[in-house]
């Protein structure tokens, strides 16, 4: 029979403790590595959930906002012309002449011409006919006109699409598109805007791009500029965005949606 | 300082015996504190309980007689299947999950078949099944790891200390490296009784930490029936 010994059983042994030694380094770096993951994975979902607190609040602030606006838009274009039709409207008595009742008729008329030009107005602001009649890109397309009919700025539309998204999408993207133009006509100083929407095997895509002074996304300003609205909104429609801006390198805004 | 291990340092203690015999405290634990619920406590109990029965049945004189010539192989042909069968079972989650539903029952399946072909093959039923053995090892330390990995990879486990399988697979991770070469290498010491003996006691330190290590999974964590009575109570106030 063989026999193991002399510097092989030396050998044998060390090889026993060296594996022993081997498994016991082993658990300590599994328990230490684990504890590691298991920080890192309690600090991710700690950020996650400010995040996803951050865009509750830009949701609700969204919201406010516009119910301001509307209250804004109520109060000032129409309660303004309801008061001067309400004043128009006491001056009528029975002995009035007939010249003056003419007159008073008149004027209670136009303003209530502008009274139905302006709720028309509001209601389009609200949610145009022409996105829930035709769609996202007929809606982006108008939009588009209207602002370059201005003439403060050059918009170029482009798209390839003819399906329709899902109404929610619909009124998601359309509002980021306000939101975008808006911060563009206000902040950026840019002169032209590029908007294209197409689709991409099953994705929708979304650009937005101008070429004004653009932004520091870290910045305080950045925050303001309603781009944490637009994430909210895309969030809330399951979207991925990706917005890129240096400063005085304009604003990109990529958007892409599951279909 | 090998050489003292082996030699001098402990002539006097029997750690084949006390080894033997630290197979029963999980079992004693095991019924002190009723840890039958849990699939992994009975997994233990399981292990803890064919192990004292392979180990006494295979160092006790008078059934080592029954087989000519005179040893106790036979039992470990006949063992070792079976402890490689109870310790896929405490892997039977993560095999499922990570390698398919049916390994749980082909890997000892095929072993089985592999242990019985290299008895007939190759050294014979007579001879201590080193190839086999070393193979089931070699398994423990792969599930034992391949634990660790998963627990990694899926982060299932938050405080590894309230989790049984962490300390079995500890357990089961020093017993198998240790005991690794050693079976491999066992037909090569038994040239001498005595000496054999003494390098032998390695294994009867590790088969006391293995026994520590299952007496602490059984401690720890709530006993399953305890935790389904917190459970329902919360329930009860929520509703």
């Amino acid at each position: 029979m063989k026999e193991l010994s002399g510097d092989y059983l030396t050998l044998f042994l060390a090889g026993i403790f060296g594996m022993i030694l081997l498994s016991v380094a082993l658990v300590v770096f599994f328990v230490m590595y684990q504890r590691r993951i298991l920080e890192e994975e309690r600090k991710r979902v700690e950020k996650e959930k400010a995040h996803q607190m951050a865009l509750l609040s830009a949701a609700v602030d969204v919201q406010e906002t516009e119910r301001r606006r509307i209250a804004s838009d109520l109060h000032d274009d129409i309660g303004s012309l309801l008061s001067a039709t309400r004043l128009y409207l006491q001056q009528l008595c029975i002995d009035a002449s007939a010249e003056k009742t003419e007159s008073i008729k008149k004027e209670s008329l136009n303003i209530l011409d502008e009274m139905i030009q302006n709720t028309r107005r509001i209601t389009h602001d609200l949610l145009p006919p022409v996105l829930e009649k035709f769609g996202f890109q007929a809606a982006a397309e108008d939009l588009c006109e209207r602002i370059e009919k201005t003439g403060s700025i050059n918009v170029t539309f482009s798209s390839n699409i003819e399906q329709r998204l899902a109404p929610k999408q619909e009124i998601a993207l359309y509002r980021v598109l306000q939101e975008l133009i808006n911060n563009t006509l206000k902040h950026a100083g840019a002169k032209n805007i590029t908007v294209t929407v197409h689709w991409a095997r099953d994705l929708f895509a979304f650009a937005y791009q101008d070429d004004g002074k653009g932004f520091d996304p870290a910045s305080q300003v950045a925050k303001g500029l309603g781009l944490r609205n637009i994430e909210s909104r895309i969030s809330l429609i399951h979207g991925n965005l990706e917005s890129i801006s240096k400063s005085g390198e304009g604003l990109r805004v990529d958007i892409t949606l599951p279909t | 300082m090998i050489k003292y291990f082996y030699n001098e340092r402990f002539q006097d203690i029997d750690f084949a015996v006390i080894a033997i015999l630290t197979w029963l405290v999980p079992l004693f634990v095991g019924l002190l504190f009723r840890r039958f619920q849990s699939r992994k406590h009975r997994a233990i109990i399981a292990f803890a309980g064919f192990s004292f029965l392979m180990e006494h049945v295979s160092t006790d004189h008078d059934l080592n007689h029954l087989f000519s010539p005179d040893t106790n192989s036979p039992w470990y042909h006949l063992g070792v299947p079976v402890l490689f069968f109870l310790l896929t079972r405490f892997y039977r989650v993560y095999l499922r999950g990570s390698a398919g539903y049916y390994l749980e029952w082909v890997l000892p399946v095929v072993f089985s078949l592999l242990v019985v072909g290299l008895a007939i093959y190759d050294d014979g039923f007579y001879k201590f099944p080193s190839i086999p053995v070393g193979i089931y090892s070699l398994t423990g330390m792969i599930l034992s790891g391949g634990y660790f990995i998963y627990l990694l990879r899926s982060l299932a486990v938050k405080r590894l200390e309230l989790d049984p399988l962490f300390w079995v697979s500890t357990g089961f991770l020093l017993y198998y490296s240790g005991n690794f070469l050693l079976w491999l290498g066992l037909n090569l010491l038994t040239y001498d009784r005595n000496f054999f003996d003494s390098i032998y006691r390695i294994n009867g330190v590790l088969t006391i930490i293995l026994n520590g290590l299952f007496v602490l999974a059984l401690l720890v964590g709530k006993s399953p029936k305890l935790a389904n009575a917190s459970t329902a109570q919360l329930n009860l106030r929520q509703s």
